[in-house]
């Protein structure tokens, strides 16, 4: 009877073990299939890369030889294309993203100023001396960075470890692409991806503040009925220096705040907790935020879009100028649901932008206008002022409606041209421009 | 007694096999629609929690209505319908169908954007929540990095909770809510592109960056 029970005993432990070692099996089976299956991702990622890297550099010494202003065109803009793609397959490189970060700063750069000039080549303009010596120059760097990436250790750039490098470090790839001495040509033009993109700002002042008139700044700009408490915190040390004040309200709980050391501005206001009903609605909040703007000085300015989530409405306002809307002046204005106050600010672009402006007089009539669009049924017509790549432009807005979808489109006051079309993304919960 | 044990051990090696083969979970937040959504807001119609229509679109009276029934439930407060919240409604909800977020790519965005939010910084301050995710659009707009959300979080080596798994968790509302602030153009950073725990970095690179400001546990740098 004991024996017996010994011999199921053993035969359990037997089968056990079996299927123990199967399912080890298999495990490791499956395993090193995936291992191949990320392998051959990253090997795909490592030669579009050097691929890509050769392309470009191809492609720029064509446009070296190229008079033709249409073979021009396509260069560029295959430039632009192959830049984008091969900075992404930079990017699903097993490398560190700060080892490959100098490398695709220069690519990107390579692509925008190339697509900028593309772009001014549809339009009819040649590219002009400066942007031939930039181009020259770029290609230099592209050579010399095309030589190094066909001296990188693939097996590096295709490990399936995870290690971390040290960017600049030993082990590092890329570490001979960040040579100080090999200088980048700065760029002219003000692209999107440039550093000078976000710019000065210009309407701050002159006068240097202190963090205990930041403080006072703070609770008078959230209405000192509503201020309970307030205690400095850290600051920003950005493009706009900033104090940070931490203000305990009675209706929002913390708010916290960002005041400019320049000028004294509120910069950013951000409620710690969100409002837990909703009793105003969408133009009792608007409302709320226009007069909360107005009582704080920010003059004349109108609710584009807003949007509304977890209990707040957000309102872009933006200035207004003799009926014309300034869309680079920009507020942004979240307003609780709950109570109607104002609980979040951000006037980034405002303060950076906010100039007095000399609007220039059309060239366009509203007509004119309207004429360049079609296919669209329009439902409004204005004047205003967009914020471009490389500068603000005066443009009439029309808005229209075709299908079930709706549309703004911009039209040069100047000289007609087509300058954005925008599609509106409209929902219950938002109005939106996308 | 010796072969009671046993057949505790061989039960035991039973439900570990059967736990492996486990489905994926569905869960409801705010910003997706479709017919998962529709399901959840006939159900919670139905037990009298939401008096507005099921039109498959979770906004605010979905959200409203999912706190009071977590509330009433003794559930986790957060306003979304996880497994917790969707078995106790009775729900089996299948993550094939049309659960995804909604048409635009805006709403795909913000929940990758929200997912990181969550994995890399459910344990920080509010502020610093939405900092995490400005430090993403940051990343967008510089030339450094890549040109898309999905790009600058998927890269190689660029957050360590894509590479452990964290990124699948599903966001809380306060994830969600930050990533949109973020998206709005809230940036409490003012134009960081790194940032890390100084108790826990050793590495000697990150810290010759320059620290802009200090949320939380983070130094966010440029």
């Amino acid at each position: 009877m004991k024996d017996n029970a010994k011999r199921v005993l053993i035969a359990v432990l037997c089968v056990c073990l079996a299927g123990a070692l199967i399912w080890a099996i298999a495990g490791q089976i499956a395993q090193s299939r995936y291992k191949l299956r990320l392998k051959s991702m990253y090997e795909r990622s490592y030669y579009s890369f050097v691929g890509g890297m050769d392309e470009l550099e191809v492609n720029l010494s064509k446009l070296m030889v190229t008079g033709a202003p249409e073979q021009e065109v396509l260069l560029l803009s295959r430039v632009s294309r192959l830049a984008e793609d091969t900075s992404r397959e930079m990017a699903s490189l097993s490398a560190g993203d700060e080892s490959v970060s100098d490398m695709m700063d220069f690519v990107n750069r390579l692509g925008d100023y190339c697509a900028v000039l593309c772009q001014s080549a549809a339009e009819g303009q040649p590219i002009s001396q400066t942007d031939r010596e930039n181009l020259a120059a770029m290609l230099e760097r592209q050579a010399e960075l095309g030589e190094m990436v066909r001296r990188l250790d693939a097996s590096v750039l295709t490990s399936l470890e995870m290690d971390e490098v040290e960017p600049g470090g030993q082990e590092d790839p890329f570490s001979l692409s960040v040579e100080p001495e090999t200088q980048v040509p700065a760029l002219i033009y003000d692209g999107p991806f440039s550093q000078a993109a976000t710019g000065e700002p210009k309407a701050l002042g002159q006068e240097t503040i202190t963090q205990e008139i930041a403080n006072s700044v703070a609770a008078a700009f959230l209405g000192t009925e509503r201020v309970k408490s307030v205690a400095s915190m850290h600051g920003i040390e950005g493009e706009i220096p900033t104090f940070g004040v931490q203000v305990e309200t009675s209706d929002a709980g913390t708010l916290f705040v960002q005041v400019t050391k320049q000028g004294g501005q509120v910069l950013l206001v951000m409620p710690e907790s969100s409002p837990k009903e909703s009793n105003y609605t969408v133009e009792q909040c608007r409302q709320s935020a226009e007069g909360f703007l107005r009582e704080r000085g920010f003059g004349a300015m109108e609710a584009g879009y807003w949007q509304m989530y977890s209990g707040l409405v957000v309102f872009n306002f933006c200035a207004v100028l003799d009926g014309v809307r300034l869309y680079p002046d920009q507020v942004k204005v979240q307003v609780s649901m709950e109570t109607g106050y104002v609980i979040g600010l951000e006037a980034g672009n405002y303060w950076r932008n906010h100039v007095e402006r000399q609007l220039e007089e059309p060239v366009l009539t509203q007509a004119q206008a309207v004429d360049r669009v079609i296919g669209l049924e329009v439902t409004n017509v204005r004047l205003c002022v967009i914020p471009m790549l490389q500068k603000e432009k005066f443009c009439y807005e029309i808005s229209g409606q075709r299908d079930n979808d709706r549309y703004l489109i911009y039209i040069n006051a100047l000289d007609g041209r087509v300058e954005n079309i925008l599609k509106l993304l409209l929902e219950e919960d938002k109005e939106m421009v996308v | 007694m010796k072969r009671i044990r046993w057949q505790r051990l061989l039960c035991l090696a039973l439900a570990l096999c059967c736990l492996t083969g486990s489905s994926q979970a569905v869960t409801l937040y705010w910003g997706l629609q479709g017919e998962n959504v529709r399901q959840l807001q006939l159900k919670l119609q139905q037990y009298g929690y939401l008096k507005g229509a099921a039109d498959g679109v979770f906004g605010q009276e979905t959200y409203d209505a999912v706190v009071y029934f977590q509330r009433k439930n003794g559930l986790t407060v957060d306003g979304v319908a996880g497994e917790a919240t969707l078995a106790a409604l009775g729900l089996n909800l299948s993550s094939g169908s049309s659960s995804s977020a909604g048409s635009s790519s805006y709403t795909s965005n913000l929940n990758l954007l929200a997912r990181l939010v969550y994995a890399e910084a459910r344990g920080e301050p509010y502020i610093g929540q939405v900092a995490v995710a400005a430090v993403v659009l940051n990343r967008v707009a510089s030339s450094s990095f890549p040109n898309t959300i999905s790009g600058v979080i998927y890269q190689s080596g660029a957050f360590d909770v894509v590479s452990d798994g964290q990124i699948h968790l599903s966001p809380d509302a306060t994830a969600l809510r930050a990533a949109q602030d973020a998206l709005n153009g809230w940036d409490p950073t003012g134009g960081c592109l790194y940032y890390y725990n100084p108790a826990k970095t050793t590495s000697s690179w990150i810290w010759s960056r320059t620290v802009l400001t200090v949320i939380g546990k983070h130094n966010f740098a440029i």
